[in-house]
């Protein structure tokens, strides 16, 4: 299954690739938006992980424009975002987000939400 | 995983903030300066570190924490009593966790505590002593009033096409159901419309589901999280009796949209009919369910929401800062325009330039308002430092921190840990004696350390304070002999060997001791501190201890300044510290001993300097004013200048960044009419004047 992670830092990208791969997922890392929308029209991603702190375009902007593509209009897409962050969902909800990572995550429960919305 | 070790760093450096939350927060419970979310706050600390541990496998950590978290969760729900020993046990575990912490980075063995505080946290959950005096303080449950537990839950489910949109799946959430229990699913296709009316990205169906599941209702909700909101989904207790209460707790069905709906109409009643009288609670007109209720009283009560914030960029912040700048320079530049004709002519004009002045100001403020962080932010992390210094090194210190609250630049926040951790490291290694010697002295055996912080105009002064044995000065001017820093015969002050510690590659300790010599010393807390556009000075007394002064720029973006011109250069001085500004020929220069210039202010001589002479420029000038300048420590100069043009916001630009540090000179600005004027520092002027420079003594009188 190929999941298409998209974040400006390294060390996340790094740990999302180490949590999915070997889980069944083929991870394919993009370290911005552009970056990200660029690869989500090659299609054949079962689901889309972006932060949302991205410089120039944030990860809300991101989920407004793959909904507006082809490509990204039916795929789960989850945010990235931290234990309080209540106001982040909802801004990320109202942006066409599937759902949400709490970070930090731990391997098992980032697997168990991407089997929640991956079909 | 070879990034592995790479996550851990970061780990760590989170599982370090999150403990610094967690005692800040303790410390503001035990003083009853709790806010509402302190509670959550070591909820979410305790809860972060077990995230991280689970996933970097430090099973006694998320053993610790997974307790930590429970007794935590229990107290923000109210189930616990909340009294001394229970911010006690917190404060001991939150000890407890540091060190396991620091055992799961280092290897290091665990807190022997660790188990025993494992025992008491979970006795302490399970409540005895609630039972106190006989009287039993139940949990408060209520969701189940003494109720039979539901054998399973009906869930109506129906989705909205937004669920669609957002990419989520029916099918998904069915089959998450049926892994809490055996699901009976009945699909209603009651609302399919006739073929012509369908629309592909609608939702037409809906589910009755009947799980049988020894679950709450909070378990059979967290299926549903993702879409909340986009669907209408009522949840009922299997086998148990609907009561036909007034406030059912159960809706029959219950959808968001509905619930936003009557708020908003709630909302704008009173806009829409301003005449009528409030609308009365009319029972028989069966009102849309109150907003607590349908969501079921097992949630618990609505928490205070925390103070709305978001996170940004840093670098986003500094765009909107040099921004507001560039607003503030164009502005400057229009009024300058502004000559009497067009002020008469235009009167409109100048009053919207006024007001935009004023805004522009205003914008500044707030930009600068958002960089600003109080220093306690900083200042929280050093009890445990002192703790951990004085446990190490076998003296008895108490830290005293005042003026946490004075906030300063962010910048300048983050760049102060590192030289303020030194500092105190120093002054503990250093500087307080050991209890026996303490004794000896007359003093008593706990030594202080005080670290304070005030905002005197535009500058941050942060005082550390120590009461132990002061500078031992012949031990540093016979380190500075044996560094080759001075001669066997150099003739010193008191101060200037006290200075000595600054010079680079000083350091007391006959052998680098693990707590102050990491390899930095004194010259390097300067010269960090001086990066900062700040200045360091250090008053020792023999026995009495020693006090090192950092003066910090509150902000290192934009000053108040005076622009002022001297052999044809415009140059600013920051407004904070002019005390006033006199006719050079109406006051009387005199000559004081030595032959340096100063004119009498309050009845005292204040040292006059001659800018241009100062900073070497030799062309002729008037020089007809004297500004009164206070520098550090309180003390007034005189800076002799030709002209004085105006006061003006200016937006300063680093030198050193842009081109070179410059002694005298504290950064750049543009000036309304886009010439670049430099920004005087004038304490550091002192010095520069104080060097023999020829032309100096020419010009002063």
């Amino acid at each position: 299954m190929r999941v298409l992670a998209i974040d400006d830092s390294p060390t996340m990208r790094a740990m999302l690739s180490a949590a999915l791969v070997g889980k069944g997922f083929e991870v394919v890392t993009a370290n911005n938006s552009a970056d990200g929308l660029d690869k989500l029209q090659a299609g054949g991603f079962r689901a889309v992980i972006t932060d949302i702190n991205m410089p120039v375009m944030d990860g809300f902007a991101f989920i407004r424009a793959a909904r507006a593509a082809p490509a990204g209009k039916s795929v789960p897409i989850l945010i990235l975002t931290t234990e309080s962050s209540d106001d982040k969902r909802a801004a990320g909800r109202a942006a066409g987000a599937t759902g949400w990572i709490v970070k930090p995550f731990d391997p098992d429960s980032l697997v168990r939400t991407l089997h929640r919305v991956i079909v | 995983m070879s990034g592995l070790d790479e996550f851990r760093a970061i780990y760590f450096q989170e599982c370090a903030e999150l403990l610094d939350a967690l005692e800040q927060e303790l410390a503001a419970i035990a003083d009853q300066r709790a806010s509402p979310d302190s509670v959550n706050a070591l909820f979410r600390a305790a809860h972060s570190i077990k995230g991280g541990a689970g996933a970097f496998g430090f099973p006694d950590l998320v053993a610790f924490t997974h307790a930590f978290e429970n007794l935590l969760d229990a107290w923000r729900q109210d189930r616990l009593a909340v009294d001394p020993s229970l911010i006690q046990l917190c404060l001991r575990a939150s000890d407890a966790l540091a060190g396991l912490v620091q055992a799961a980075q280092t290897g290091a063995p665990a807190p022997a505590s660790a188990a025993e505080l494992i025992a008491a946290m979970q006795e302490r959950l399970a409540g005895p002593s609630d039972c106190a005096d006989g009287i039993c303080v139940l949990p408060l449950d209520l969701a189940a009033p003494a109720a039979p537990r539901p054998t399973g839950w009906r869930i109506d489910f129906a989705p909205h096409a937004s669920l669609f949109l957002r990419a989520n799946e029916p099918l998904l959430l069915l089959r998450e159901l049926a892994e809490l229990g055996p699901i009976d699913v009945a699909c209603d296709l009651s609302a399919l419309p006739s073929p012509a009316d369908f629309d592909p990205e609608h939702c037409y169906l809906r589910w009755r589901i009947e799980l049988t599941a020894n679950c709450t209702r909070d378990n059979v909700l967290a299926v549903f999280d993702f879409v909340e909101g986009d669907c209408d989904l009522a949840i009922t207790p299997l086998e148990a009796p609907v009561p036909p209460d007034p406030m059912p707790i159960d809706a029959p069905a219950f959808s968001f949209d509905d619930l936003l709906a009557s708020v908003r109409a709630e909302a704008a009643a009173p806009l829409a009919a301003p005449d009528q009288p409030p609308a009365p609670n009319a029972p028989d007109l069966a009102p849309p369910p109150e907003p607590s209720s349908p969501r079921s009283a097992n949630t618990p009560p609505a928490q205070e929401p925390p103070k709305p914030s978001i996170r940004v960029d840093l670098d986003r912040l500094d765009r909107l800062a040099d921004l507001a700048s560039e607003v503030a320079i164009a502005q400057a530049a229009v009024t300058q325009y502004l000559d009497e004709d067009i002020r008469r002519a235009a009167p409109d004009l100048v009053r919207g330039l006024d007001a935009l002045t004023q805004h522009v100001r205003a914008l500044q403020d707030a930009v600068m308002a958002v960089r600003a962080l109080p220093l306690k932010s900083v200042f929280q992390r050093f009890p445990r430092l002192v703790r951990e210094v004085a446990a190490a090194t076998g003296k008895a210190v108490r830290l005293d921190i005042h003026g946490g609250e004075v906030e300063i630049d962010k910048t300048v926040i983050e760049q102060l840990a590192d030289p303020l951790t030194h500092m105190i490291r120093n002054a503990i290694d250093h500087g307080i004696e050991r209890p026996d010697a303490r004794r000896a002295a007359g003093k008593p055996a706990e030594g202080v350390v005080t670290l304070a912080a005030e905002q005197i105009g535009a500058r941050v002064l942060i005082h550390l304070r120590d009461d132990g044995a002061g500078v031992n000065r012949a031990k540093v001017r016979a380190k500075a002999i044996e560094r080759g820093l001075i001669t066997e015969d150099a003739v010193l002050s008191d101060e200037d060997v006290d200075a000595l510690i600054f010079a680079p590659g000083f350091s007391t300790a006959d052998q680098i001791s693990n707590l102050s010599g990491r390899g930095v010393g004194m010259d390097v807390v300067r010269a960090n501190i001086v990066k900062l556009g700040g200045r360091v000075s250090l008053r020792s007394t023999p026995g009495a201890g020693c006090a090192v002064t950092l003066s910090l720029p509150l902000t290192l973006a934009v000053m108040d300044g005076m622009q002022i011109e001297t052999a044809g250069e415009r140059f600013v001085l920051p407004l904070a510290a002019i005390v006033e500004s006199l006719d050079r020929h109406a006051v009387r220069v005199e000559a004081l001993p030595g032959g340096r210039a100063s004119v009498r202010f309050r009845g005292e001589f204040a040292p006059v300097i001659d800018l241009a002479a100062c900073l070497g420029l030799t062309r002729a000038g008037p020089r007809r004013f004297i500004i009164l300048c206070e520098i550090e420590a309180g003390k007034v100069i005189g800076l002799i200048v030709d002209d004085v043009i105006g006061q003006a916001q200016a937006a300063v630009k680093s030198l050193e960044q842009n081109y070179a540090a410059v002694p005298g000179v504290s950064g750049a600005t543009i000036l309304g009419d886009g010439r670049v004027a430099l920004i005087l520092d004038p304490t550091a002027l002192v010095d520069l004047a104080a060097r023999p420079l020829p032309l100096a003594r020419g010009h002063a009188a």
